[in-house]
């Protein structure tokens, strides 16, 4: 087995609100991330998907910090942070080996820098190159992300290009420098759906020519399907399902994930009536005892009022202690 | 609050008027508004938003209308209900042509046509609790006696699953029950027709589905007609007995939920459905999809010809300089394309 290129284990991540207890909004969160494949985390909104990447980053604001846990880069930890090193070669390693797209391109990109400048400024910095070489560099990248006529759009500043054009950029400034790990979080949730296509396409075809692992964060299970070769389901905080793809969705062994597939409706098939997840996810000041989903769950007893259930089983693991029938 | 709606829907009246017109007939449809000058002495430009849209629709019917960001969808809902006036066209509804009604009629009217948003966190008014804005809509048209409005609204919130929610503000309800909130607002003064522009499209799957049910619960128990628009394929395969694909403005195909999505004929139909990620398929997906390249032109410079022809796989030279018409096919659908028949 290679080493991961992304390795997180047992992480919980605390937010301090100004007047009130403390939350734990991602709770014994483990991931692995190997070379060259592709996970899925999904997860609806406000279940912790953001903030696991965020930490993983190393870019949690202010009242935000690791509780617990750690973080590896290809080997090498990154939080919490090793005795002996120092924080600035730390942030090093993580910029260098991992890089990370946004839903909003437009609020990332440096509306008073043309596209060309910023993504130079990516490469120098990845690779300590110099401006000429980076400035040369930077069209190849536009070019490979797919802007037409990269030599002159360079020159161009965001508000020029269209926003399916502004995620190309975005993703040419990600993989400047040839980083081993992509996060890419709703990273096509913007776009209109021909565009996402494209978009898609694109990031496969870049996993390809470079090898580089793609973590793939959403809450749209059809993503999931046409992206990952893993899929890893969180629910208020915590990891709640695990395994390849095909198979979970194929026959998941969480009953949320089974409820969000029910919940979903066909385009290719007439279903008489969605089936809901009745209620709604519990507030992160006031989780249940147990497992967090049970108060929604129908398979719930009164054992999932008092233990919290770990993944378990295998190849599709489930934290769930009454699980439904593997395939 | 219900039996009322019931009572009124079973009117002899309204049952005849439905049978011989539609309940909603929009004729050529255009919104264009003016845009900024590029250049100080430079041309005053335009743009078309909705260019020519046509459609009826019928008592308890649900038509949606598909595209993707900037086609025009929203705005055909908010002509259709007259919070933005036409430049040019005709909104008939019930057989009555409102584009040439005055204010006070339109005050009436809108008691029958009713808006459903997407965001309901704004649709709602901070200040005042849910039951006070239920309320509002029964005190504006005044329906029933002042003294019983309270009771109606609380029995409309009981309705959309909102039982004991009348005293408590906004802020305090989650995503899904502003929704229902917003839904319950609509529907207490008794609409005929409900424009629903992405009601759900903001809220998580799980409560998606909980909020599509209830619209549909909702129809089937007073008869509404829903105009539905959505930029999601899978959710409008679910709801819509009739579906409009819309592109710059204008739509390109419009057939029964079945014509659209087993056997979609206009190239950008086919590219739509084709491009929706899906997580499960229980049959696999129309053997023909397109792939568009490209993205949508500005409205500002819509293209000559046919709109989709720059990113059309199928182009041909007739495509670049003449705008294909609506053309009625014979299985019953509309198509704007000059060759629905001969593209692969």
């Amino acid at each position: 087995m290679s080493i991961p290129v992304l390795a997180i284990d047992d992480l919980t991540v605390r937010i301090d609100p100004p007047d009130a207890p403390p939350v734990f909004p991602v709770r014994g969160v483990s991931l692995r991330v190997e070379p060259g494949e592709t996970l899925g985390l999904v997860g609806e909104s406000g279940c912790g998907k953001t903030l696991t990447c965020l930490a993983a980053m190393g870019l949690l604001g202010r009242r935000v910090a690791i509780a617990g846990g750690s973080v590896r880069v290809e080997g090498r930890q990154v939080a919490p942070p090793e005795p002996g090193r120092d924080g600035a070669r730390t942030a090093t390693l993580r910029h260098r080996r991992m890089a990370m797209i946004f839903q909003n391109p437009s609020g990332c990109l440096n509306p008073v820098r043309s596209i060309g400048w910023q993504v130079a400024e990516a490469y120098q910095l990845r690779t300590g190159a110099a401006r000429a070489p980076a400035r040369r560099r930077a069209v190849e990248l536009l070019d490979l992300v797919g802007i037409p006529e990269p030599g002159r759009r360079a020159r161009d500043y965001p508000h020029q290009l269209s926003g399916g054009q502004q995620q190309r950029a975005m993703i040419a400034i990600a993989i400047a420098g040839d980083p081993a790990l992509l996060i890419a979080d709703e990273a096509t949730t913007a776009l209109d759906v021909t565009v996402q296509a494209q978009i898609l396409e694109l990031l496969r075809r870049l996993q390809r020519e470079t090898g580089m692992a793609i973590l793939f964060v959403t809450h749209d299970l059809g993503l999931i399907a046409e992206m990952a070769d893993r899929i890893a389901v969180m629910y208020a905080g915590q990891l709640i399902e695990h395994g390849p793809t095909a198979a979970v969705l194929a026959a998941p062994r969480h009953p949320y994930t089974a409820g969000l597939l029910d919940a979903l409706p066909f385009i290719d098939e007439d279903v008489e009536r969605l089936v809901p997840i009745e209620g709604t996810v519990p507030a992160l000041d006031r989780l249940p005892h147990g497992c967090s989903f049970a108060p929604r769950c129908g398979r719930a007893g009164i054992d999932c009022a008092i233990h919290v259930p770990t993944l378990r089983g295998g190849p599709v693991q489930a934290a769930c202690l009454h699980p439904l029938e593997a395939a | 609050m219900i039996a009322a709606a019931e009572r009124e829907y079973d009117a002899p009246a309204r049952e005849a008027s439905a049978a011989t017109v539609p309940l909603l007939a929009v004729e050529d449809l255009v919104k264009v508004y003016p845009a900024a000058r590029a250049t100080l002495f430079g041309r005053r430009r335009s743009l078309t938003a909705v260019a020519g849209v046509s459609f009826e629709l019928a008592a308890g019917e649900t038509l949606a209308v598909v595209g993707e960001s900037g086609c025009g969808k929203s705005t055909v809902g908010n002509l259709v209900l007259n919070l933005i006036t036409p430049t040019a066209g005709r909104v008939r509804f019930d057989g009555e042509d409102l584009s040439a009604v005055d204010d006070a009629r339109w005050r009436d009217r809108r008691r029958d046509m009713q808006l459903v948003f997407q965001d309901s966190r704004s649709a709602l008014d901070p200040r005042l609790t849910v039951g006070a804005q239920v309320r509002e809509g029964l005190d504006i048209h005044g329906i029933g006696m002042p003294a019983e409005r309270r009771a109606e609204a609380e029995a409309m919130l009981e309705a959309v699953g909102l039982g004991g929610f009348a005293d408590r503000y906004p802020h305090a309800l989650s995503g899904g029950q502003q929704q229902r909130a917003v839904i319950a607002r609509a529907l207490v003064v008794g609409p005929r027709l409900v424009v629903c522009d992405e009601p759900v499209a903001a809220l998580d799957v799980s409560i998606q589905a909980q909020v599509v049910n209830l619209l549909s619960d909702l129809q089937a128990r007073l008869g509404l007609s829903y105009l539905f628009i959505s930029h999601d394929l899978s959710l409008v395969r679910h709801v819509a007995d009739r579906v409009a694909v819309m592109y710059l403005g204008a739509f390109v195909e419009v057939g029964t939920r079945r014509q659209i999505f087993d056997d979609p004929r206009h190239p950008y139909t086919r590219a739509l459905i084709g491009a929706v990620p899906v997580a499960r398929a229980r049959r696999s997906r129309h053997g023909r999809p397109v792939r568009l390249t490209g993205e949508v032109p500005s409205p500002l410079t819509p293209p000559a010809g046919c709109s989709v022809h720059p990113r059309c796989p199928f182009a041909t030279e007739r495509c670049r300089v003449e705008r294909p018409a609506a053309l009625r096919q014979p299985d019953g659908r509309i198509v704007a394309c000059h060759h629905p028949e001969t593209v692969p």
